[in-house]
């Protein structure tokens, strides 16, 4: 099985929930998570293969853009186009209040201190909403235990 | 093989290649207002439409084409679902071709005025005088795709 977690990018609260449901996140310090808040490792759209569990589930991260429902819509079109269920792809989408502000700070100029301000927004919101993403993960767990 | 033709609204330039692509328009010539209008889906789609992926039809050699409106994603969708298809393992199976570098203003202007602000009387014939401007480089692109899909389908053999 594969799961992607989506959210306007592959390399904030996506992948922050991605290492939360591999086990390797229980508190809020992402000095550790590989690729945090790296726009440019984002920018080309491919999903970002972050590892896999002990039940051989791989982990994908993916940023959709603004609109993340629409992405999710597109991907589950995919899936269902191509012959294949929520058993062999689950599209999880992320959501934390103030996540139009991580998209924006992104976008941010680096010569304008763009790559300081991601950080620091980006750290900020996430510390906030920690829980909101824990929250994300133990409801899909809940639905994939039940899927078995 | 699923073939999928992208744009902003998936309403204009994505479905006029796929309605060239499946021969629902001639090549080499222009098409009237009529005929670009009675193109399924040809200005005639809302927002709920944004990020579905609606069938358009199978070509000749059993491909099914698509059409699907991304918004201003660019060319990052393209390889949003590359990037899917390969994590499922039939990467060769899909296609996505992104028909937005050969829209032009006046599509964007007719367009935006039909689809988003609802004037269908003006933008509609914006719309039809832009795709007509724009019609033989959509019909550039639909040759080079279907040349590609060809080529896949004699390495599949």
């Amino acid at each position: 099985m594969n799961i992607i977690f989506i959210s306007s990018t592959g390399t904030h609260q996506a992948l922050v929930a991605a290492h939360i449901f591999l086990g390797r996140l229980h508190k809020p310090d992402f000095r550790y998570v590989t690729g945090f808040c790296d726009s440019v490792y984002d920018r080309s759209g491919f999903p970002i293969y972050i590892g896999e569990d002990s039940e051989g589930r791989k982990i994908y991260t993916l940023g959709v853009g603004k609109d993340v429902l629409m992405g999710k819509k597109t991907l589950e079109d995919l899936r269902n186009i191509l012959g294949f269920t929520e058993k062999e792809l689950v599209i999880e989408p992320v959501f934390i209040p103030g996540q139009s502000l991580i998209a924006m700070v992104t976008k941010w100029p680096k010569i304008l201190g763009g790559d300081h301000l991601n950080v620091l927004v980006a750290t900020y919101l996430l510390r906030k909403h920690f829980q909101t993403i824990q929250k994300t993960v133990e409801d899909l767990q809940v639905r994939l235990n039940k899927m078995h | 093989m699923n073939i999928i033709y992208h744009c902003f609204g998936g309403s204009h330039s994505s479905v006029t290649a796929a309605a060239l692509h499946l021969g629902l328009l001639p090549r080499d010539r222009l098409p009237t207002m009529e005929e670009l209008i009675a193109i399924p889906y040809f200005d005639n789609t809302d927002n709920s439409d944004f990020g579905s992926i609606r069938f358009m039809g199978l070509d000749e050699y059993k491909n099914a084409v698509y059409v699907l409106g991304k918004k201003s994603l660019g060319d990052r969708y393209t390889n949003i679902i590359h990037g899917t298809a390969e994590i499922l393992g039939v990467r060769h199976q899909v296609l996505a071709v992104n028909t937005m570098p050969h829209v032009n203003w006046i599509m964007k202007i007719g367009g935006y005025i039909s689809r988003r602000i609802g004037m269908v009387f003006l933008g509609r014939p914006l719309v039809g005088v832009g795709t007509r401007k724009a019609f033989f480089a959509l019909v550039n692109l639909v040759e080079i795709t279907r040349l590609q899909t060809m080529d896949r389908r004699q390495v599949d053999l």
